[in-house]
């Protein structure tokens, strides 16, 4: 896909988000992503982007697919990650199961799965409490002695969390009365440790919409607050890291949505550049905006925690860092 | 050259800390970060228990980095009843000592401190609420951002212009100004990213009538007061930023040993611990320098510019770190607010960008470093 065909969609996202969206993104962050905008992104055929057309869904490339998923960031990380975990994984993860047969009532809404985020680690604190997205579904995708498998399930207490980022998606500690495995993956790490190389720029593209919104908000405020008589643009302090955020952003943008095809060792690394400027770029942004900044209702605050809580979400970094360091190396490295 | 703690200090802290373990209980902390509230029967029991000991300022500073290692929203809301006291010490007439001082020191009221404007914060002299002499008062009109404890002090040393001068700043005066008096609203800012436990509000003057007494000390010298303050209270704010860091880090081990041996042992977890611990104890050192200064009466600006701005920075990179090396577990721990409530401390009581240009400047004019 070319960078014309890319902005495009990209374009045509942005009228859709900022007629559907716009306005209610900080609403999302209190009571969650309403079925009935779910229910739009679905009809835009965005819950299902890269699942493919014979099983329903849009059957986009990659380049397309992260395009979405950096626009949607850009208004909210929430929705994002919702179209990212259908997609990215539960997707990927069906159909490796060969259960894509469930994918229809999963993408129409009318079966929640929810997703054990243990599946990611590699070094999981014994004892430690479970952390689950949507842990009320009555299906889950959970890891039951070292396995993932895919299992009905039976909720007695879904648990909640005061959760660091993406508040407008539910994580709890279930209870399982019953757990009744319906599939199951049998060799989970080196499945696991094939998927993360593939979710890694689709997870750097959330980064990098989230990234993107907030260096905007912080170079539009900057120009129109003053301090001192001034704008606060015209302070060094202030304008020359929005500056140079803004040309990195653009690199890592243009590398993100080429459609040349990528190694292992590119994947894995643009989601190390990518969470990790989301971080500085959304900080910067909180500060620029100082006390305003602090506060929910000016939708600044939430970019950094969301970009803080990516960065943990899919398991430890070292493990990830070690997957790039082997890519690199084509053998075992970095293991000490 | 003495770098332990006197006994009577440590055994202080060991104080602070064991009231701190008990009291700010996970649920506590949870539910006040929840519903943005700071119980009134907390706030009693820690000036009956005198966990905060104004008599000594190494016990306050002590007492604020072992509170908000504990919990820093809970920690902060502990210590701010006292927040602006100093102004009123240190240049209040003895009216002023004698009606409000002595109300605030017995635990009977609270304090505030209302600078900051909603179109300037960092801009302290641009600001543009009035006190205009009428009579036997001023009458105040305008309106502040960001005041900690708004919404529940009784009294505010709050900063207005009293006339249009040149330099900006010589035409501020410092009021003492009591809530309950007419004219006076408070509007709590609820949804703060962090130290939700803290009361947060905006503050509505209209034509509140100050007498002229409660002018606390002279006209056009408010500026000097504020910045006298600050350069006290931002030792504090530095303590927090120790206090932060050190909790953060102390978790972070405990959540790292928990992922067992194996993964303790991976060097770039070791480092991510070696780099947190080395900033930690680099900013106690500078805050301690710069404290050491300020409680022989010889305050350093400089140094307490450098304190105020590299613990906070130290506080947000301990934080973040922390949250990195310990994966879900840390996101699913106290950690996750630890940095929350960190990032405030980059932007309240002068951003980093503010104490960043106090330090050049001050160091361009003496033309050389130490």
């Amino acid at each position: 896909m070319s960078n014309e065909e890319t902005e495009l969609i990209r374009s045509s996202l942005d009228d859709f988000l900022s007629r559907e969206l716009y306005g209610n993104e900080t609403e999302i962050e209190r009571t969650g992503i309403s079925s009935e905008f779910l229910g739009k992104l679905s009809q835009q055929g965005f819950l299902a982007a890269i699942v493919p057309a014979e099983l329903g869904g849009s059957g986009l490339d990659n380049t397309s697919y992260r395009a979405i998923l950096m626009e949607l960031a850009r208004y909210s990380g929430s929705v994002a990650l919702r179209v990212l975990l259908l997609n990215s994984l539960v997707y990927r993860i069906l159909k490796k199961m060969g259960k894509e047969s469930m994918l229809g009532d999963v993408l129409s809404g009318k079966l929640a799965i929810s997703i054990d985020t243990s599946m990611f680690s590699s070094f999981a604190a014994a004892g430690s409490e479970k952390f689950f997205i949507d842990p009320g579904a009555p299906v889950s995708l959970l890891m039951n002695n070292n396995e993932l498998v895919l299992a009905s399930v039976k909720v007695g207490k879904a648990g909640s969390y005061r959760q660091l980022g993406f508040r407008g998606i539910p994580f709890g500690n279930p209870e399982f009365t019953t757990i009744e495995k319906i599939a199951g993956v049998s060799d989970t790490r080196k499945f696991m440790d094939e998927l993360i190389p593939e979710i890694s720029p689709e997870i750097a593209s959330i980064a990098i919409g989230m990234a993107e919104a907030s260096i905007d908000k912080a170079r539009e405020y900057s120009k129109v607050r003053k301090a001192f008589g001034t704008s606060l643009s015209s302070f060094q302090p202030l304008a020359f890291p929005l500056a140079i955020l803004s040309t990195q952003l653009k690199s890592l943008s243009e590398f993100l949505m080429s459609p040349a095809e990528r190694t292992d060792t590119d994947k894995l690394g643009i989601k190390e550049l990518a969470t990790e400027f989301a971080i500085v770029a959304s900080k910067q942004s909180l500060q620029t905006h100082g006390g305003y900044g602090y506060i929910e209702d000016f939708g600044i605050e939430k970019f950094y925690r969301d970009s803080l809580a990516l960065n943990s979400l899919f398991g430890e970094r070292v493990h990830s860092l070690r997957l790039l360091a082997k890519s690199y190396y084509g053998e075992e490295a970095g293991n000490l | 050259m003495e770098f332990n703690l006197e006994e009577k200090y440590v055994e202080y802290g060991k104080k602070v800390r064991d009231f701190a373990q008990k009291e700010f209980t996970r649920a506590l902390i949870e539910k006040c970060d929840n519903d943005e509230h700071y119980p009134e029967e907390l706030r009693v029991k820690t000036y009956n228990e005198g966990i905060m000991d104004f008599t000594d300022p190494w016990k306050v500073l002590i007492g604020i980095e072992e509170l908000c290692s504990v919990d820093e929203s809970l920690g902060v809301a502990a210590t701010t009843p006292y927040f602006g006291v100093e102004v009123l010490m240190l240049f209040g007439s003895d009216y002023i000592k004698e009606k409000y001082l002595a109300e605030v020191s017995k635990g009977k009221a609270i304090m505030g401190l209302a600078v900051t404007e909603p179109g300037g914060g960092s801009d302290v002299a641009g600001l543009t609420t009035t006190a205009t002499p009428d009579g036997t008062h001023y009458l105040m009109n305008g309106g502040k951002m960001f005041i900690t404890n708004g919404t529940i002090a009784d009294y505010f040393v709050l900063l207005a212009r009293t006339s249009n001068e040149e330099k900006r700043h010589h035409g501020l005066s410092c009021f003492l100004v009591e809530s309950s008096w007419e004219g006076f609203t408070a509007n709590k800012l609820k949804g703060k990213m962090g130290v939700r436990a803290t009361d947060t509000a905006e503050l509505i003057l209209s034509n509140v009538k100050v007498p002229k007494e409660n002018l606390i000390g002279e006209e056009g010298k408010g500026f000097n007061y504020i910045m006298t303050f600050f350069n006290i209270s931002r030792i504090y704010v530095a303590a927090q930023g120790l206090g932060v860091a050190k909790g953060a880090i102390n978790k972070a081990m405990e959540i790292v040993k928990a992922k067992g041996p194996g993964y303790a042992s991976q060097e770039s977890i070791q480092f991510a611990i070696s780099e947190m611990a080395t900033r930690l104890e680099a900013a106690r050192l500078l805050t301690y320098k710069a404290a050491t200064f300020l409680f022989n009466f010889n305050p350093n600006p400089t140094l307490t510019s450098m304190a105020k701005y590299y613990a906070a920075e130290t506080a947000v990179f301990c934080t973040e770190k922390a949250l990195e090396i310990t994966g879900l577990e840390g996101l699913n721990s106290q950690l996750e607010r630890f940095l929350r409530d960190a990032k405030i401390l980059e932007i309240w009581e002068g951003t980093s960008e503010i104490e960043k240009l106090v330090v050049a400047r001050n160091l361009l004019k003496e033309g050389k470093v130490s």
